[in-house]
């Protein structure tokens, strides 16, 4: 079995209820697009490319962190530091509560790459039997005070204030209109809602089985050292730390395969 | 029908609702009832106006404003908006209180416009965002400056009259009283009077807040009920602490800064040039003042599908305020989804509808959602057979959405989003059906 364990920030830009759900800046939820940047598109994104990145706002860039093989963690692996990239344009799909309920929007379409180098791993959440997309709700809410601490927020209290502290620093320096009125309009939330409605502890839990012959293994020069299989792969994950203004969530997981090494035979 | 000295008598504990300048008074059941309604047919209407004038706001500098002005206008739109969503709590906690004492919430109403005087006292007109829609929704909200004026009658119940909203519902909650008078001996209210006004069952309310922290109290008894109207009318015009927060200081603010932009910037225009009380056909009980949309437009079909959607809400809305045996997981279905159609399908295909040309003339006006009645809401006696009606609704309504976005081209792209949402609706409605 090989192990990936990831983690880092991801960005979503998205119009929360009481806005329509494709709402294409936001106007009375708590997330908007700002003057001078893209219509809000629902996209998930875990890298950073594609993403409107807010200054003081956290990197976005979500990363193999650790491998295991078998029990055995793998300093170096070929796939330490690889990016973990959601593709197909998935997005949390509430629909304002039409597809489902708050706290259990499922992310679909779901498709996942890992990728380093000239590795590629590469699975799409598609039924069995018809091909479609599967659309599977969240597990729900989970409190994960750990995932908070790895994310960096030593004081989630202290989040706002210091954000705020920064904005005003950054607005007394800049002359530039368009950057002050995102900054102004930054503060205003800031102020009126802080990051949003959820605690940064709470975060939603997914477990997603990826399974049928949706899938992409490529590894040309064969620097896995094995062979990654082609039953099921589990996808599991955190995503919470929501920072409404930064249109932001911290996301950290597992993501587990069938893997045959040369090394260690099958593990 | 009594008549009586006005209120100045009642202890002085009690809510006051201002003095009376007439001796007649709400004082029988049909007559509350009939100011409830009333009370509930304003709320709504005054809701569709505003949300009429919100979708009308321009969202992007390519529409002719600067970033900065834009940002101003989604400011505007949002308090518009949440004054809206208030409008909804009062409707709702209208129908509380019309359940409370036995009665049951129509949502029906005159279609748009409706002038003033004519059915309602101030205009009921569907504009978009400028000085004159922002002047009559001042108005709408403004404190009383006088007070009913009622013609008694005999077996039948008096005429409403009024010129603002806060006098209905001063009228209303003199009623209550009137109704359900103070013990002499106790000073609280009669326990035998309130128990024969409230005889709706409490259940029958909705005690929800709508997932938007909206206030919506159940009405069980006499306070229950004063306590309901004070706030509303105190959420629209204020207080005697002042009017700081309320929707008369909410609008009076965005029109004072409208006029300064208009001032500074002449030629700023806050709000695409969305055709002024547009329908796609003629009803008998509009009121002068209507623009037809041209049938041959992409807007003609978008705004019967709005239409369609619109009414499927209401219907959704009156299934629940008016149980006939439904569940309450049924009950919490009909909630639910009436929440999430106004989201999630009503507002995004008005504010598509206000993008689309409404006539053939390029520098025509666009035009934007009509909120029509094409004939009386109501509904079947049984629940399943209310369920079936309403899941047929949906089943055209996705059928259409899916016609106009395949056939329609970019400018209704948004259709292809919603039509998934009609989709859903359906198979939710369906699955409450059969549960």
């Amino acid at each position: 079995m090989l192990k990936l364990s990831f983690s880092g920030w991801l960005q979503c830009r998205l119009a929360t209820d009481p806005d329509p759900t494709d709402d294409p800046r936001g106007v009375s939820g708590w997330t908007y697009a700002l003057a001078g940047e893209p219509d809000l598109d629902r996209v998930i994104r875990t890298q950073p490319l594609g993403a409107t990145i807010r200054p003081f706002g956290p990197t976005v860039d979500v990363r193999v962190r650790r491998v295991s093989v078998g029990d055995q963690e793998i300093d170096r692996h070929p796939l330490q530091s690889a990016s973990v990239v959601l593709l197909s344009g998935g997005a949390f799909e509430g629909r304002n509560g039409i597809a489902s309920e708050d706290t259990e929007e499922p992310i679909f379409p779901f498709h996942l790459r890992v990728e380093n180098g000239g590795i590629r791993l590469e699975r799409q959440f598609r039924d069995i039997s018809t091909g479609e997309w599967k659309f599977q709700k969240s597990d729900g809410v989970e409190v994960n005070n750990d995932a908070v601490r790895e994310a960096g927020i030593d004081n989630p209290d202290e989040l706002v204030p210091r954000r705020i502290a920064s904005l005003q620093e950054r607005l007394a320096q800049t002359a530039d209109s368009l950057e002050r009125l995102q900054l102004q309009t930054r503060l205003r939330h800031l102020a009126a809602r802080g990051l949003g409605p959820v605690p940064a502890f709470i975060g939603l839990r997914y477990r997603y089985t990826l399974d049928g012959p949706w899938l992409l293994v490529s590894d040309p020069q064969h620097e896995l050292a094995g062979t990654v299989g082609s039953s099921a792969w589990v996808f599991t994950a955190w995503i919470g730390c929501w920072d409404g203004d930064a249109l932001c969530g911290f996301m950290t997981g597992e993501l587990t395969m069938p893997f045959v090494s040369r090394v260690f035979s099958l593990v | 029908m009594r008549y009586r000295r006005a209120l100045a008598t009642t202890p002085t504990k009690n809510i006051s609702f201002g003095p009376l300048r007439t001796s007649v008074r709400l004082d029988t059941r049909e007559e509350l009832i009939n100011g409830l309604q009333e009370a509930i047919q304003i709320e709504h209407g005054l809701m569709l106006q505003y949300l009429f004038a919100a979708v009308s706001c321009k969202r992007h500098v390519r529409e002719g404003v600067t970033e900065e002005e834009a940002e101003v206008i989604r400011q505007w739109e949002a308090g518009i908006l949440g004054v809206a969503r208030d409008e909804m709590a009062h409707l709702a906690t209208a129908c509380n209180l019309v359940t409370a004492v036995g009665g049951s919430p129509d949502f029906n109403r005159p279609n748009f416009p409706q002038e003033a005087h004519r059915w309602f006292p101030f205009g009921f007109q569907l504009e978009r965002l400028g000085t004159e829609s922002l002047n009559r929704f001042v108005r709408a909200e403004s404190p009383k400056p006088t007070l009913l004026a009622l013609s008694a009658r005999d077996i039948a119940p008096d005429p409403i009259e009024f010129d603002y909203v806060g006098e209905l519902y001063g009228l209303i909650g003199n009623g209550f009283r009137n109704l359900v008078p103070d013990d002499p001996i106790t000073k609280q209210p009669d326990s035998q009077a309130e128990a024969t006004l409230f005889i709706g069952r409490p259940d029958a309310q909705d005690a929800s807040d709508w997932s938007a922290n909206l206030t919506i109290p159940s009405i069980t008894n006499r306070r229950a009920a004063e306590a309901a109207i004070t706030f509303i009318v105190e959420q629209g015009e204020g207080n005697s602490a002042g009017q700081t927060g309320s929707h008369f200081d909410t609008f009076s603010t965005i029109a004072r800064e409208h006029e300064q932009r208009t001032s500074a910037r002449p030629g700023f225009t806050p709000s695409r040039n969305v055709m002024k009380n547009p329908l796609t056909r003629r009803h008998r009980d509009a009121g002068i003042g209507f623009n037809l949309i041209e049938s041959s437009t992409l807007a003609h079909p978008t705004a019967e599908l709005f239409n369609h959607v619109y009414a499927s809400a209401l219907l959704l809305l009156m299934q629940f305020f008016d149980p006939a045996g439904e569940t309450p997981d049924q009950r919490q279905v009909l909630q639910d989804t009436a929440r999430r159609v106004m989201s999630g399908l009503v507002r995004p295909l008005a504010e598509v509808l206000t993008t689309l040309p409404a006539t053939t003339d390029p520098r025509g006006p666009t035009a934007g959602p009509p909120f029509e009645l094409y004939g009386v809401l109501k509904l079947p006696a049984h629940p399943r057979a209310r369920f079936i009606i309403l899941s047929e609704r949906f089943a055209a309504a996705a059928a259409e959405t899916q016609r106009l976005w395949k056939t329609g081209g970019p400018s209704v792209a948004r259709l292809e989003f919603l039509h998934r949402n009609c989709v859903l609706v359906r198979e939710t409605l369906v699955a409450a059906q059969a549960s």
